[in-house]
């Protein structure tokens, strides 16, 4: 009975807290070396590892309202739906054994991810170097 | 019968390990570290015992050996150093990424991957921002050498 209970209150307490965010954008990594059981709210998806296991999931939300900036650069003229979030960056992860020890993130979203998107383009040699740095983890951002 | 019987040394093994310690949201029987990463403070939390968490991004418990490191944005008004029982001017839930490595029963509520380990578990989360937001950073981090985290907030207009 109190094994019931326990298992009725943490799945609630999951349901509850799990709808009462919108989605994010989510870089995230997991290990585990015993039983794990999780569920991915984004996929409506579940699963149970025993054993070792390693996952590196990123979710892009789908549904962000275009800024109105981008209207003067023509993509987005007009546009009155939504579409996914602009999100430019670069993640290096370093493992040691079964376990991450350590990253490097970074990460520029919205309008920095467009700026950077721009800069790669530029016709100065150096802007373009420097984003494409940013953008491939050799310097952090300015 | 079997399951039984299996259950009253797991129901004493739970109470034992919680008399331990206890700590809710990082107040209780928690050893703090604060870190001074440039643009952002690395809050270290460590417990031992049961450990419940009520912030969005790492709602959830622990029922064993936990060590969490919380990025926080912008720096805490705390000088870096150890600290016990509570991390001072903490705000749960205004990290920009944290890593946790936890041993015994985890149970993690927040989205978007809710679960339950038993074991050894370890969860770093590089980013998690609403849908829409525009930053640009870089965190450089050692789990390992967690003072040696270098955060970096540039403007959103940059490069401009």
């Amino acid at each position: 009975m109190l094994r019931r209970c326990l298992f009725l209150a943490m799945s609630v307490q999951c349901v509850l807290l799990a709808a009462c965010q919108t989605q994010d954008l989510y870089v995230a990594s997991n290990t585990v070396v015993g039983v794990h059981a999780h569920l991915n709210t984004a996929r409506t998806a579940g699963s149970i590892q025993i054993g070792y296991d390693r996952q590196f999931a990123t979710i892009i939300p789908r549904s962000v309202v275009p800024p109105a900036e981008q209207d003067d650069e023509g993509t987005g003229a007009g546009v009155t739906g939504t579409e996914a979030m602009a999100v430019a960056g670069c993640s290096q992860v370093t493992v040691d054994g079964p376990f991450l020890t350590g990253f490097i993130e970074n990460l520029a979203t919205g309008a920095a991810a467009r700026n950077y998107a721009t800069a790669l383009k530029n016709a100065d040699a150096a802007k373009a170097k420097e984003a494409a740095d940013f953008l491939t983890c050799v310097r952090p951002s300015p | 019968m079997v399951f039984r019987c299996l259950s009253r040394p797991a129901l004493v093994g739970i109470v034992l390990i919680s008399c331990a310690g206890c700590a809710v949201d990082g107040r209780g029987l928690t050893l703090v570290d604060l870190y001074d990463a440039g643009d952002a403070t690395v809050v270290r939390l460590r417990t031992l015992g049961l450990a419940v968490r009520s912030q969005p991004d790492d709602a959830g418990f622990t029922l064993g050996l936990s060590d969490r490191l919380y990025v926080v944005a912008p720096p805490l008004s705390a000088a870096p150093g150890r600290y016990w029982f509570a991390p001072p001017a903490w705000d749960p839930g205004r990290s920009i990424a944290m890593a946790s490595f936890s041993v015994g029963l985890e149970f993690l509520a927040a989205r978007p991957e809710p679960g339950l380990s038993l074991g050894l578990s370890q969860r770093v989360v590089l980013a998690q921002l609403p849908a829409g937001a525009s930053v640009l950073r870089s965190i450089r981090m050692s789990l390992a050498n967690p003072e040696r985290t270098v955060v970096s907030v540039g403007e959103v207009c940059s490069p401009c």
